[in-house]
């Protein structure tokens, strides 16, 4: 008789998702699927709304990375519009971004991974949460927090509020910089850094420890890609995005916004309200991409600052060519907070950063508008199109999470098959296939609210569709 | 050592911006030694103002008794479900992460604004604007602290 798993919601990611494991007469797992059951709808409800509206509208598709959609929606404004925004209005906005990546990187990596790579996989799964993480390393636990904490105080000082700040506006932002906010940044920047270097001196010392699920986290063969600079270093606001095979060979070295539609498909699957984004010259679905942090240290040739760049020698000799396994995007992560926190020293140190003008003017100059920029999660997409009054006719949104659409569910399926044999369907087990979605730090729906509780369930199901087990946590 | 008001919820969600509300007035009317913060959830990075404050007072919507204002205290200890999802938490499972990480939690209370409708709006029904006089009552009351800090007076 077969039988289906059902791991519904899966925990400690942004949203609502299921994952859905089959299995066949024998046990062994035939089929994994996940799902997102949730649908949003931003791109057809922002038609008619005039496009300055858009940077607004859009950051409440979530949450928890508002700053990116504020970022990559501006920038196709700004094509609207049809300026060169100021330079110091680019820096500023970098400087947006960057804060914004520490915050996210650090929920991820403290908040929700921290319990499985401090406390381990199999650990009691009410003591797997940031709880259980104060418990065993408090120090930890602390640096975490503070870290988010000093990337949103970043936002907050920067854009005046922490979620869905209007401060990033078509044509530049709304105010300049303060010697005031500059130096309390500034001032912040060394224990940031403290923090996150000894976070890093302890991952790594750990990571010998998870040969398993490195092995088995979505550790396979695909393209990546992201935006990379002119000279080949990080970049997450700007250029153009560049594609790289597994072995890092350079397969598009430099894809413009306005030509994302010639690489970049959207396949749509029944089972899912995600879409699944594919490398179009090679064809659905063996244009397997992935996005993010993994990703972008993958394609670029350096980082652009001293001690990222020490660190991205030592990830890229964790393989002899690019670096496959999903579970490395917390490693991934980490490095990118440290960049972070480098690349906005230099940033405020540029003679312009106080330069009080910050934005350009203008009225509807093209009908068509393009942003791509890179949020925590991956490269995320704007595309407007408007009428002569400015109104917008037509939106698309190709969103960070959906890029790595196809990989989670390889990857989903590559762990189920390694991990869950006939009836093994022991809680740890189920736990480290969710972590394999975790990895890639998905956000599904953080902007909605939820009204109520959502408990984990697994059902095991027979062929019959008789419930034939239940776990619940 | 001050005093922390944490008003949170939903204002896109009816009622559940009640104690976004209450927060809002009484920012506007209480001095600078009383800190006032406003969000939609309450998240760990909070848990080190919570162990700065000598009295910590949460406002939030309530899904039961549409109107009434309820004032209940919270006791410094881990409370309700483990936050397995997100990052969000409960006032008990905040004030146990001051404890845990910065060594001590305020003494706290929980005031709640009965709601009566969470349908997406951007304003209060009149049951629960009605009520908010008696939230601002209460926090007043509270931050006299005639009555739980009965030495101090």
């Amino acid at each position: 008789m077969s039988r289906q798993i059902v791991i519904d919601p899966v925990t400690r990611i942004e949203g609502h998702a299921r994952i859905t494991i089959q299995l066949d007469e024998q046990g062994s797992v035939r089929d994994a699927l996940f799902h997102i059951d949730q649908f949003r709808g931003f791109e057809k409800l922002s038609e008619g709304r005039p496009f300055y509206e858009m940077p607004s509208l859009m950051a409440r598709i979530c949450g928890i990375c508002p700053v990116s959609h504020l970022i990559a929606s501006s920038k196709a404004c700004d094509q609207i519009l049809a300026v060169r925004i100021p330079e110091t209005a680019a820096k500023l906005r970098r400087i947006l971004n960057l804060a914004q990546i520490i915050q996210s990187h650090a929920l991820s990596f403290f908040h929700l991974s921290a319990p499985d790579l401090l406390l381990g996989m199999d650990a009691d799964p009410a003591q797997r949460n940031i709880f259980g993480v104060i418990e065993k390393h408090p120090d930890l636990a602390r640096d975490g927090i503070r870290l988010r904490q000093f990337g949103q105080q970043i936002i907050e000082w920067l854009a005046g509020k922490r979620i869905h700040p209007a401060w990033v506006v078509p044509g530049g932002v709304s105010e300049p910089l303060t010697a005031e906010t500059r130096d309390r940044i500034a001032a912040g920047l060394p224990d940031a850094r403290a923090m996150i270097e000894r976070t890093l001196v302890w991952f790594k010392q750990r990571i010998a420890g998870f040969s398993e699920e490195i092995a088995t986290f979505a550790n396979f063969p695909t393209m990546f890609l992201g935006l990379v600079g002119p000279e080949g270093e990080l970049e997450h606001y700007d250029g153009p995005m560049r594609v790289v095979d597994s072995t890092g060979n350079v397969i598009a070295a430099e894809i413009r916004p306005d030509e994302y539609a010639d690489h970049i498909g959207e396949a749509v699957e029944g089972r899912t309200y995600l879409k699944s984004p594919y490398y179009k010259p090679i064809g659905y679905p063996d244009g397997i991409y992935r996005v993010g942090p993994l990703a972008r240290l993958n394609l670029i040739e350096r980082c652009g600052t001293p001690r990222a760049d020490e660190e991205l020698a030592e990830f890229r000799a964790l393989e002899r060519y690019a670096v496959l396994s999903s579970f490395h995007y917390h490693l991934a992560r980490l490095i990118e907070i440290l960049y972070a926190i480098e690349r906005i020293g230099q940033l405020l140190d540029e003679p312009d950063i106080l330069d009080t003008r910050v934005r350009a003017s203008a009225g509807p100059n093209n009908l068509e508008g393009i942003g791509v920029s890179e949020a925590p999660r991956g490269t995320l997409i704007h595309h407007y199109k408007v009428d002569e009054n400015g109104l917008i006719v037509w939106a698309n949104l190709i969103i960070a999470t959906g890029h790595n659409n196809l990989a989670m569910n390889r990857g989903v399926m590559q762990a189920a098959r390694h991990f869950i044999q006939g009836d093994r369907i022991e809680e740890g087990l189920l736990n480290r296939v969710e972590a394999v979605i975790r990895a890639y730090d998905p956000c599904l729906s953080c902007s909605t609210h939820a009204f109520g509780q959502m408990p984990l369930q697994v059902t095991l199901r027979g062929a019959d569709g008789a419930v034939l087990d239940v776990k619940t946590r | 050592m001050g005093s922390l008001i944490i008003g949170y919820g939903n204002e896109l969600r009816g009622d559940d911006g009640a104690g976004l509300a209450a927060a809002r007035l009484l920012a506007e009317s209480l001095g600078e030694e009383v800190e006032v913060v406003s969000c939609r959830q309450l998240t760990p990075e909070l848990s080190e103002a919570a162990s700065r404050a000598e009295l910590l007072l949460f406002l939030d919507a309530a899904a039961e008794a549409p109107g009434e204002v309820r004032v209940r205290e919270i006791p410094a200890e881990a409370t309700g479900a483990a936050p397995a999802f997100t990052h969000h938490l409960t006032p008990g499972q905040l004030l146990h992460l001051a404890q845990s990480l910065y060594g001590r939690a305020p003494r706290a209370f929980l005031i709640t604004i009965g709601g009566e409708s969470f349908d997406l709006a951007d304003e209060l029904s009149p049951t629960a604007q009605t009520a908010l006089p008696a939230v601002i009552a209460a926090c007043r009351l509270l931050l006299s602290r005639q009555f739980i800090f009965p030495t101090n007076t």
